[in-house]
């Protein structure tokens, strides 16, 4: 179907006909359809008189979350392309929308959920006998992901994935354009464009953008203008010449596959297909550039820019990020990867393979934990091909590979992984035989990696080649040797190169200053993509410097803008006198928290520190809350800065600080509003108490689960909604059910001391401090 | 118009009280961080009263003599869950005020949006009364589905709700407003009739950032 170069003209909106045939505000298309299948059908003819060559199926929220069901999603499949077939359509093409509900973390449906979801509807649509598939109106790239891959693996046909954005030219989730064309792309799909939100006029950026960066045709299928719901009725304004005359343009352009969304008319399809009679479909020159994307950026490498990537989220030789990673802390990684965002790295390289840890599991949180909430790139870094698989799988855009080796084993296992899920690749120049020592051997392993992916069908331009550094104590002649691979790769191979540049000071003092030296030269070497520290001031002076040089940094506006002003900057001012620890947690300074205590501890143990400072000033503090003299931002910014003094205990004295027992905290199923838990955890955790935070929209079983493994003595629930108190009372109750031992302290804004009770509470607690006394009474025995 | 930055107080619990000057640096900081961010959108639409199945005293009393209705929606969007998330991960002080923020942004956003209705309604000689929301009153919070749908936000503005009826986005609002051929009658739904009433914290303490009309 898109092997052949012409158009392909699907057809227009269903929704807005049928509301002409009887459909009611509110009402389910698809529901309407069983009823009355002979007006779908109907729709179907007009469309297919009016030229379209591809007929859309009347299941676009024909999926379990909007229909109830699996089964009920198949009959609905089953009965839609029976109506479509029925009107003598070219192809029929099984459409699949969104969930309906939105995936984590903003919502609560998993990528599993919404895979199983889809992978339903397409079952049913390869039963029915549909010809394609189109996955249309998606705003998050991870779910448009887990339909594009419900498809292939599910079926042989193709398809067709269009997402939809708004006039900032990004989608609801805040996907720009060129990522999406990337991305959509590197999923697998046969066709990828833009459909429904606006007219086409207001999308010709957004299609502009495809166009350049797809490497697939592009499909486009706006509305007819912005909708406007009149009297229950959703009336578009832009006229079929209009509508085919905006169209047009883009066909001009290099756009292959036409057609309409919302408020589009069987009138429209054929004002479509009558302008395009006279237009000759552009072939649009083949696109080399290496790229990768988070769920919202890309990353381009062109040959001439360079782009850095962050190595902090690796646990080797770093204490704090593997005791982190031991107790599932992702707070600390989120810290790396935003410290390392704000710093200037362009992706991030993510680890996690520490012996005594599930790496999969790890690795798959650390992934999901970060593209919530970072906007950059990672590159997913494991040497277990499973491991890999897992990570990639669930990730929101297109990543980096880290990394395929010439070893016979890793390209039989790596490269699959790569060609399957479209990634980008680190190739390690090393085999069988271990590194080479001479540069040219190095370019042969490379070449040897580039033609078994070729051969693949996966493009060089996915490739990025490392040299591999050695350090200059134990290889000092090997140096000069990566040097000179990296220049004769590039030249040789035409692909992008990255190299790690820490290791090569490895047992040498002032290590920075080797690391900066051998940056600038791998940079003058051809380096595109250097591995490092990003936190490093010297580092980051090179890659300005770098990019001045090598003309990216157009005009030198950023270095000047970071440099220009240097000497006019006046030194820190010190602080003058030193403030007691109590006033300083009193009055929120949590900044001077840190080095207060690292202070204390010369001369006083954490309990007396904890006792004796931190205690009495959160009590304070409390007071001050609870009568109204302080305010929830100071209550935060003292909890703030006991947290960093408990930090400095820590550090200072390489132990976790005594915990006064174990208190569990969960925002009940169905409750997504969770900061009032949040406060009362910071808080608890300032007391000294061990809090196991099961998160948002937590199910009973899970906290009976939690409570029953731990043992906790008290469980602190929380909800907003009258809806969702309903939860709270379900919860208390599977917790008496297996008798647990425990206490149930509820909280939130529609709660009082009578709801509390009604539900099974022990106690109400009507903010933090409150929960703090209740925990103090309630655990003042362990 | 309403003062945000009052509002934004209000909502962090302040009263009438005035805050100290760190806090007040770290609103304007997160204010000025955050907002340019934030990509606030509405939706709305008309509807004939027969053809929502609104059900309650007090809705009813609302939309009492009126034969047309608009429903809207408005939400921050899902950058603002992000931004929640990232204050949430790394500094409790500035994800509380954010949370403030959006509160009182989110109110602003809807009062902005309203206002312009009514404008555009008064040129055509109609009125239209104050906006009201499920959840407030004896108004079922479950109605929020039928906005979603009505509306079709998941399309339109990328709000959704749950099973539980809590919109996602989180700072979001639905309302409707009655249209009326004459002046409405300025019907006070004040804290009595309220569901937080028993422990809303703004109870007494001024202007309620749910009830505009009072």
């Amino acid at each position: 179907m898109f092997k052949t170069h012409r158009f392909l003209i699907v057809d227009g909106g269903m929704g807005t006909m049928l509301q002409s045939k009887g459909l009611k505000a509110g009402e389910q298309p698809e529901l309407f359809m069983l009823k009355n299948k002979e007006v779908v059908t109907s729709v179907h003819k007009e469309y297919v008189e009016a030229g379209a060559d591809i007929i859309t199926t009347c299941t676009f929220g024909a999926n379990k979350y909007k229909l109830g069901s699996d089964e009920k999603s198949r009959e609905v499949i089953l009965c839609a392309v029976e109506c479509a077939k029925n009107s003598g359509a070219k192809y029929v093409a099984l459409d699949i929308g969104p969930c309906g509900s939105l995936l984590e973390p903003i919502g609560s449906l998993t990528f599993e959920d919404a895979y199983d979801s889809f992978a339903a509807q397409v079952k049913a649509g390869v039963e029915a006998g549909a010809d394609l598939v189109i996955v249309e109106t998606m705003s998050d790239l991870l779910e448009i992901k887990a339909a594009i891959l419900a498809v292939k693996e599910n079926s042989s046909l193709p398809v067709i994935a269009t997402m939809t954005f708004e006039k900032d030219g990004k989608t609801f989730l805040g996907t720009d354009a060129k990522t999406a064309a990337i991305a959509l792309t590197s999923f697998g799909a046969d066709a990828v464009g833009v459909n429904c939100s606006l007219g086409p006029e207001e999308l010709s950026d957004v299609i502009d953008e495809f166009i350049l960066y797809a490497g697939v045709p592009v499909a486009m299928q706006p509305n007819a203008g912005l909708p406007v719901i009149e009297n229950g009725e959703t009336v578009f304004k832009i006229t079929p010449e209009e509508f085919a005359e905006k169209s047009a343009e883009k066909a001009k352009k290099g756009v292959l596959i036409f057609g309409g969304c919302c408020g589009t008319t069987p009138a429209h399809i054929k004002a479509l297909a009558d302008k395009l009679k006279d237009i000759e479909p552009v072939k649009l020159p083949e696109k080399h550039f290496t790229s990768f994307t988070s769920g919202r950026e890309t990353v381009i490498l062109d040959g001439k820019n360079s782009a850095v990537i962050g190595e902090r989220i690796n646990p080797t030789g770093k204490k704090k990020l593997k005791e982190a990673l031991r107790n599932k802390n992702y707070d600390y990684v989120i810290n790396e990867a935003l410290n390392q965002e704000n710093c200037g790295a362009d992706a991030l390289d993510v680890n996690a393979g520490l012996p005594e840890i599930d790496e999969k599991e790890t690795l798959v949180a650390m992934v999901k934990e970060i593209q919530a909430i970072c906007s950059l790139p990672l590159q997913i870094d494991s040497s277990d091909p499973e491991v890999v698989e897992a990570a990639v799988r669930i990730y929101n855009g297109k990543p980096i590979i880290n990394s395929v080796n010439g070893t016979e084993d890793s390209m039989a296992k790596i490269l699959p992984i790569v060609k399957k899920y479209g990634t980008a690749v680190v190739a390690l120049t090393l085999d069988d035989s271990g590194i080479p020592k001479k540069a040219e051997e190095r370019l042969r392993v490379a070449e040897k990696i580039i033609s078994r992916a070729e051969a693949m069908g996966i493009s060089r331009d996915d490739i990025i080649v490392d040299c591999l550094t050695l350090t200059v104590s134990t290889s000092q002649s090997a140096v000069k040797e990566t040097l000179k691979a990296v220049t004769l790769v590039k030249e040789k191979l035409g692909v992008r190169t990255v190299l790690g540049v820490s290791n090569v000071s490895f047992g040498m003092p002032n290590r920075e200053l080797i690391n900066a030296s051998f940056l600038a030269e791998a940079y003058g070497a051809g380096l595109d993509m250097p591995i490092l520290n990003p936190l490093s001031e010297k580092y980051r002076e090179i890659i300005a410097a770098h990019k001045v040089i090598n003309n990216e940094d157009v005009s030198g506006k950023d270095f000047i803008e970071k440099y220009g002003n240097v000497e006019k900057m006046a030194a820190p001012v010190k602080a003058d006198a030193k403030k007691d620890l109590k006033d300083i947690i009193i009055s929120g300074i949590k900044g001077e928290a840190k080095s207060a205590v690292a202070e204390l501890l010369k001369e006083k143990t954490p309990l007396q520190i904890i006792n004796g400072y931190f205690i009495p000033a959160l009590d304070v503090v409390g007071e001050g809350f609870e009568k109204g003299k302080m305010f929830l931002p100071q209550l935060m910014a003292s909890a703030q800065a006991v947290k960093n003094g408990f930090e400095a205990i820590s550090e200072t004295m390489g132990v976790t600080t005594p915990t006064k027992g174990k208190i569990i905290l969960a925002t009940v199923k169905g409750d997504i509003h969770d900061i009032g838990k949040n406060i009362v955890k910071m808080l608890l955790e300032n007391y000294g108490y061990d809090v196991i935070d099961l998160g948002r929209d937590v199910a009973p079983e899970t906290v009976v689960k939690a409570q029953q493994e731990s043992g906790a003595k008290l469980v602190g629930l929380s909800a907003l909604m009258t809806t969702t108190v309903k939860s709270m009372k379900d919860t208390i109750d599977a917790l008496k059910v297996v008798g647990a031992d425990c206490k149930v302290m509820v909280g939130g804004a529609v709660l009082n001391e009578e709801y509390a009770q009604m539900v099974g509470a022990d106690y109400y607690v009507s903010d933090a401090t409150h929960s703090a006394r209740v925990a103090a009474e309630v655990l003042k025995d362990e | 118009m309403r003062d945000l930055d009052k509002d934004i107080l209000y909502c962090l619990g302040y009263g009438n009280n005035l805050p100290d000057d760190r806090t007040k640096s770290l609103i304007e900081k997160v204010k000025t961080e955050a907002l340019p961010k934030l990509k606030p959108r509405a939706v709305h639409g008309t509807f004939q009263k027969n053809m929502l199945n609104f059900s309650g005293k007090d809705i009813e009393e609302h939309l009492n003599g009126a034969e047309q209705c608009i429903l809207f929606a408005v939400t921050l969007g899902a950058e603002s869950e992000r931004l929640f998330s990232i204050y949430q991960r790394t500094d409790m002080e500035k994800a509380v005020i954010f949370d403030a923020v959006c509160d009182a942004f989110v109110e602003a956003f809807a009062d902005e949006y309203c206002d312009n209705l009514l404008k555009e309604y008064r040129e055509k000689g109609l009125y239209i009364n104050t906006r009201y929301s499920p959840g407030y009153g004896d108004f079922n919070i479950e109605y929020q589905k039928e906005f979603i749908s009505l509306l079709n936000c998941q399309r339109s503005i990328g709000l959704t709700a749950n099973d539980s009826s809590v919109l996602i986005p989180r700072k979001s609002i639905t309302a409707v407003m009655g249209i009326f051929t004459s002046p409405p009658q300025g019907k006070t739904k004040g804290c009595a009739a309220c569901n937080m009433n028993s422990t809303c914290k703004m109870k007494g303490k001024g202007k309620c950032l749910k009830h505009t009309d009072f």
